[in-house]
């Protein structure tokens, strides 16, 4: 039975991807779990930037706002009932009794149901403010998005009934694992990848490209670039209620401009428009920023880390702005292809 | 109740003057480049170092503003040259990408040096003596910063204006900002325009800097966030691409701003029985005081609205096109 | 005075010119002609440096321009007045003029002005206009007037005619003309072919990115291929 080479390299690819993940838990290293799952919510902000932004052309910047309120509303809903009465004394009483930390065994079913609802909402709220949002153009929609990213922020530093203003939010259980996190993960790329590919992903591109002409040809430009918004803001979401439920405790400023920087670095450098690109964007900034770190740490030198990743980002837009995959996707025959001369060399029958 | 008006009107022109310095400095690059330079910010942020650490230097104040100026200067050429040159002509979002790299640079690379040299991050900007203190004009109270800002704002942007409409440099970023091509056939060198346009820019956040810094009596590397987004807010509102509507809506941004401030909590100001009770209780519930805090939030929903309906802004400057 | 060899440009991977041979002496007056997308402006821009030419050699009074920049084409005395006129809509008919001649002294600039504005009345009445107040013909005409400020020795002119009424046509060429007289080189990109084989002394027949044709202004007027392409069936 021969499969089609995308299924076959999938399989291969969540094979490699269990295998990998229970070495690292049995293995017990704290540390290194932690970065893994650090990872696996960065795949998840940079393949659903990727969507939003890198299929259609059309740069937003607020994207990390969703990522908040994803893990706000999580958050608030998964806190047990002490901690609610503890630090979130003024909560209207609907919201006070809800504390959905139920788990069936090792499912945490009601993180699941949270982060459910969270998102959902989240792309309640994306569907309005795309509406509004998607009509600009050019580097009017980047402002206008970050300008959204600060009016979240703002919310959620004055909302501090729900919030804790500008206090960190504690006392969240710590839900998040190997197997949620990357299972987010690998959700989230099969299904970009999947849009990717079908006649909605090609719109999406044909858009990307030129508007006008995508326009006058009957290809619609808003109804792609607002779905793509949503869908992205779902996930985003996703990924902010992983982060809430991995650190256990959070502030608005880790969903501010330095994470939309991270994340869009990770998109450029990966690729535009490459669901592979970005896995790959995120696993090596995120090694490099691991590794400047190291470097900053013993020698006190911070900021140099910051000033090494920005100049990556300007070196790749100014020598190869495709990134490293462009629009490409990975694809396994390729990597382990035979080299061309050997192939060549065997159909003509030689060697 | 008329001296609180008046108070936050003089607030609102001393910001006011501030913005405008950085909004066109804006416009003056996005003019010509189409490249909205988010490291502005981070430029004026700069600039409000070279100032503090001149000064602690021991330097006379009017020396230290001239560093100041002059260092800003060189920041933003060195800037244009080595990060958006190489990049003249590529899309608008790498531009715009690329300068929000270049401010993570320049906040990165000032916390280095301050670290370095063993400073806080945070960092207190004395006021120079000439600016501390208050003026009293008729009842009112003007701390002599805010005044400063104002004064030394209005003249600089009269002194710009006239440079760039009387001289041929000024006219050359004119042309440039209209129609790059043909200015290029003029035999208008573009780099030494667009250079030019760096430097001026940087010179005026320069001394937004000063002011700034003066006003909130602090510096960070973080503190060039959000001017420079307010900075395009008010660029936009006046119609991105025209100096005078850069200028404009800087003040109109300004009063903006003032009003939730003004608005929200405006029933504690208002003296008990010098207005209906109903009245009172009516601006209490519709303008509480906990609700100031949503100012900024308040202003970015004003910039989305008019990016939507008048996205030539009040000014209604050059015609982009349409989106499909 | 200007000499191209077998220049090549294209658009990214869409090729424009493909090994364009032309040459114009000093004193006279060339015509390149060709339907739409024939090239003929790729082939001006490339020659001012707004575009790069990929392969071939563009040589003006000997010395090699192939890959100037446009400041220094300009400042060498070759002034290109654009396709489609291209004038500052927003700056008056005066800071049009000025930054046409923007690179000489400016105590020339205002001379030369006066003297545009003695061949051009219609532009002397309105120089504190804003430029885009002013009619199709207008605006042509500040586009020439535009293009002299700079003094070249070499005016390259891109489809003066396009867009205008035919006897503003008549008017621009009569300008044109003058110039011409007056010992101008002149090299005239037109689809007008009437009026440009009227007025050249050679011209060449450009399709598709090359040189198909050429020769004296007087043969190609009474060549079949030219009359039936490019003047209409004969009767």
């Amino acid at each position: 039975m021969s499969l089609s080479p995308r299924v076959r390299d999938g399989s291969v690819l969540l094979t490699g991807l269990v295998v990998a993940l229970v070495a690292l838990q049995l293995s017990g290293l704290a540390f290194w779990e932690g970065l893994a799952i650090t990872l696996a919510i960065f795949i998840v902000l940079t393949v659903s930037l990727n969507l939003a932004n890198g299929f259609t052309g059309v740069f937003t910047l607020g994207q990390i706002g969703f990522m908040a309120l994803g893990a706000y509303i999580s958050a608030i809903l998964t806190l047990p009932q002490q901690a609610k009465s503890a630090f979130l004394p003024d909560l209207p009483g609907w919201l006070a009794g809800i504390s959905l930390d139920q788990t069936i065994g090792w499912l945490p079913v009601g993180w699941i149901a949270a982060t459910l609802i969270a998102a959902l909402l989240v792309s309640g709220i994306a569907a309005l403010v795309g509406a509004v949002l998607m009509r600009l153009s050019g580097p009017f929609v980047s402002v206008a998005t970050l300008g959204f990213l600060v009016i979240v922020r703002v919310v959620l530093l004055n909302a501090d009934t729900l919030t804790r203003g500008s206090r960190a939010f504690s006392n969240v259980t710590r839900y998040t694992d190997l197997w949620l996190a990357f299972g987010a993960a690998v959700l989230t790329v099969y299904v970009v990848w999947r849009i990717k590919r079908s006649s909605y992903g090609r719109a999406m591109f044909a858009q990307r490209g030129d508007r006008w002409a995508a326009n006058s040809v009957g290809v619609s430009v808003l109804r792609p670039r607002l779905h793509a918004f949503v869908i992205s803001a779902f996930f985003t979401a996703v990924a902010g209620s992983l982060y809430a439920h991995f650190l256990g405790s959070f502030s608005p400023n880790a969903f501010y401009f330095d994470t939309t920087f991270q994340v869009v670095t990770m998109l450029v450098v990966g690729g535009m428009g490459s669901v592979s690109g970005s896995v790959i964007g995120a696993t090596v900034m995120l090694g490099l920023g691991e590794a400047l770190r190291r470097i900053e740490d013993p020698t006190q030198l911070y900021g140099i880390g910051g000033i090494i990743i920005a100049s990556v980002l300007i070196a790749v837009l100014i020598f190869r702005p495709a990134g490293i995959m462009g629009q490409r996707e990975i694809s396994l025959d390729r990597l382990f292809a035979p080299r061309r001369r050997d192939r060549d060399a065997e159909r003509r029958g030689e060697g | 109740m008329n001296e609180y008006l008046l108070q936050q009107v003089i607030n609102a022109l001393s910001a006011g003057s501030l913005y405008a310095l950085m909004a066109v400095g804006l416009a003056l690059i996005f003019g010509i480049l189409r490249l909205i330079n988010f490291a502005h910010g981070d430029v004026m942020m700069v600039a409000a170092y070279i100032g503090v650490f001149s000064l602690a230097s021991g330097m006379p104040l009017p020396v230290a503003i001239a560093t100041m100026i002059l260092g800003t200067i060189v920041v933003g050429l060195l800037i244009e040259r080595v990060a958006y040159r190489p990049l003249r002509g590529a899309p608008e979002v790498a531009l715009l990408l690329t300068s929000f790299a270049v401010g993570q640079i320049l906040q990165n690379g000032v916390l280095l040096l301050t670290r370095l040299s063993g400073r806080p991050i945070q960092i207190a900007f004395p006021a120079p003596d000439v600016l501390s203190g208050v003026v009293n004009v008729g009842t009112l109270t003007i701390s002599k910063v805010n005044l400063g800002s104002f004064i030394v704002g209005v003249v600089v942007l009269v002194l710009l204006t006239t440079f760039v409409s009387r001289t041929r440099l000024g006219l050359s970023m004119h042309a440039a900002a209209e129609d790059l091509d043909a200015a290029r056939l003029m035999g208008i060198r573009i780099n030494f325009v667009v250079a030019a346009a760096f430097a001026i820019a940087a010179a005026l956040a320069a001394i937004a800097g000063f002011f700034y810094a003066a006003q909130t009596g602090q510096i960070n590397p973080y503190m060039g966030f959000t001017p420079v987004l307010k900075a395009f807010i008010a660029a936009v509102i006046g119609g991105f691409g025209s100096l005078a509507g850069a200028v404009l809506g800087a003040y109109v941004l300004a009063f903006l701003e003032v009003l939730p401030t003004a608005l929200f909590g405006i029933a504690d100001i208002i003296p008990a029985g010098s207005i209906p009770p109903e009245l009172h209780d009516f601006l209490a519930a519709a303008f509480p005081a906990h609700l100031s805090g949503y100012r900024d939030a308040f202003v970015f929903v004003v910039l989305i609205i008019i990016l939507l309906f008048r996205p030539n802004g009040l000014l209604g400057g050059r015609t982009r096109e349409e989106t499909p | 005075m200007l000499e191209l060899v077998d220049l090549h440009a294209a658009y990214g991977h869409i090729r424009a010119l493909h090994g364009v041979s032309l040459e114009v002496r000093t004193g006279e007056a060339v015509a390149v002609i060709g339907s739409n997308g024939a090239g003929k402006s790729t082939m001006l821009r490339t020659i001012s440096g707004l575009m790069r030419a990929r392969s071939g050699t563009i040589t003006y009074d000997g010395i090699d321009v192939t890959h100037a920049s446009t400041d220094r084409i300009v400042s060498l005395g070759i002034s290109h007045c654009p396709e489609g006129r291209r004038i500052f809509g927003r700056l008056s008919v005066r800071e049009n003029l000025v930054l046409g001649g923007v690179r000489r002294p400016a105590k020339d600039v205002t001379v030369d002005i006066r003297r545009v504005g003695e061949l051009f009345p219609r532009l002397a009445e309105r120089l504190d206009q804003p430029g885009g107040t002013l009619s199709g013909g207008e605006q042509q005409m500040l586009a020439v007037a535009r293009a002299l400020m700079a003094k070249p020795r070499l005016l390259i002119l891109d489809e003066p005619s396009l867009g205008l009424a035919p006897m503003l046509v008549e008017h621009i060429f009569e300008v044109i003309e003058q110039l011409k007289s007056e010992g101008l080189t002149i090299l005239l990109v037109e689809q007008n072919v009437h009026h440009a084989l009227d007025l050249a002394d050679r011209a060449y027949i450009m399709e598709s990115g090359r040189i198909t044709l050429e020769g004296s202004a007087a043969d190609l007027k009474h060549d079949p291929r030219v009359e039936s392409a490019y003047l209409g069936f004969r009767a």
